[in-house]
């Protein structure tokens, strides 16, 4: 099955090293967003989309509320989501678990650690 | 006694009392006076007060600008970085395929080379030709040691690459700065409308417009994996519950 990810992030520089590290793992199919609320635009409109990387901290929309929005969605609430962001305390780690998202990585983040977390929920 | 004298001793009784008042007024009047003489003094430094946060609330703009032309040109910088990484990378790759091509290239030889020695086996002279040939021409050790230096050069742009997350961490520091700053601005407007008597509006006109919160004001560069561990303790207990979870982090 191929892959094409949603990577969301306010960061240029974070989205283009997200892609980076995607395309050396041999991803080579995804959109960008900068905010949650352009993130849901996008994917309405492209169902070829099938796995989602999201920050937390944007303007507008947080990953956190699209989450949230993702899975409340019939057609999109399975879907496959990595939180990355610099949150790493207990309760923002527990209030994402709850909001339902597949996995979280804290940056910064290694190449390894990002495949070894997109294969982890891959396989679940 | 009649009510004449009455009242008359009354009337003394309360001018003794104005006599008390009159004397506590005297010994007041220095303690009045050691008051008015400090607000004389206390009056030009609220005046200097008033005009050093007017002052600094005038210079805030200017240093949350400062704050943004930091951050965006650390945000071009790095994609300048970034998009030589990808050009080095791209040559690596290039580098690599050629290394492939050379080593396949160099089997094929190696094919023919069995193919020769058969035709001349027995011209002995021949045979030690070829030989010197062949160890003259072995590059497969260097070829192979190309590629392992390849990898390494390619380990290092990861490495740049994953270092370069620090902007996004320092972005995020700087926007929770300058958020604070634009918070300073907006207490002070407030405050200098305490001290002039004059509308609140008229300090906050030009006040910038207070930014979102869309920022991790504890965000931090460390590269040590404690808090992935963390995360992937709290996940592997997903289905356990609070206390468990509470535990982990005790």
């Amino acid at each position: 099955m191929s892959r094409k990810f949603l990577i969301v992030d306010d960061s240029n520089t974070m989205r283009r090293i997200v892609v980076n590290t995607l395309k050396s793992l041999g991803y080579n199919e995804y959109v960008e967003a900068e905010d949650g609320k352009v993130a849901l635009e996008k994917l309405n409109a492209d169902s070829a989309i099938n796995f989602v990387i999201t920050d937390w901290n944007m303007p507008v929309m947080t990953g956190l509320e699209l989450t949230k929005a993702i899975r409340a969605n019939e057609r999109t609430k399975e879907l496959p989501i990595l939180m990355v962001t610099t949150r790493g305390v207990k309760e923002d780690i527990v209030q994402a678990l709850q909001a339902r998202v597949s996995n979280y990585v804290v940056k910064p983040f290694t190449p390894q650690i990002l495949k070894e977390k997109i294969d982890l929920v891959l396989s679940n | 006694m009649s009510d004449t004298v009455k009242n008359l001793n009354e009337m003394m009784g309360k001018l003794k009392d104005v006599g008390e008042l009159f004397k506590f007024g005297e010994r007041m009047v220095p303690v009045v006076e050691n008051f008015i003489s400090f607000m004389s003094d206390f009056i030009p430094i609220i005046e200097e007060v008033n005009g050093s946060i007017e002052e600094t609330r005038s210079k805030i703009p200017e240093a949350s600008k400062q704050i943004n032309n930091v951050t965006n040109a650390t945000e071009l910088a790095i994609t300048e970085v970034l998009d030589v990484v990808d050009k080095i990378n791209d040559e690596i790759h290039n580098i690599d395929d050629c290394l492939s091509d050379m080593i396949a290239s160099r089997h094929s030889v190696e094919e023919l080379v069995e193919q020769l020695s058969t035709e001349i086996k027995g011209n002995a002279k021949a045979e030690e030709i070829l030989q010197e040939m062949l160890n003259k021409i072995d590059v497969s050790l260097e070829l192979e040691m190309m590629k392992n230096r390849l990898k390494n050069i390619i380990t290092s742009t990861d490495q740049i690459t994953m270092s370069l997350q620090v902007q996004d961490i320092t972005a995020q520091q700087l926007a929770a700065v300058n958020h604070l700053i634009i918070s300073v601005q907006h207490k002070l407007s407030s405050l200098l409308a305490v001290f002039n008597l004059a509308d609140e509006e008229t300090f906050a006109k030009d006040n910038l417009d207070m930014p979102g919160t869309h920022f991790d004001a504890n965000a931090s560069y460390n590269k040590s994996t404690n808090d992935q561990d963390l995360v992937d303790s709290v996940i592997s207990g997903e289905k356990a519950s609070q206390d468990d979870i509470d535990k982990l982090f005790s």
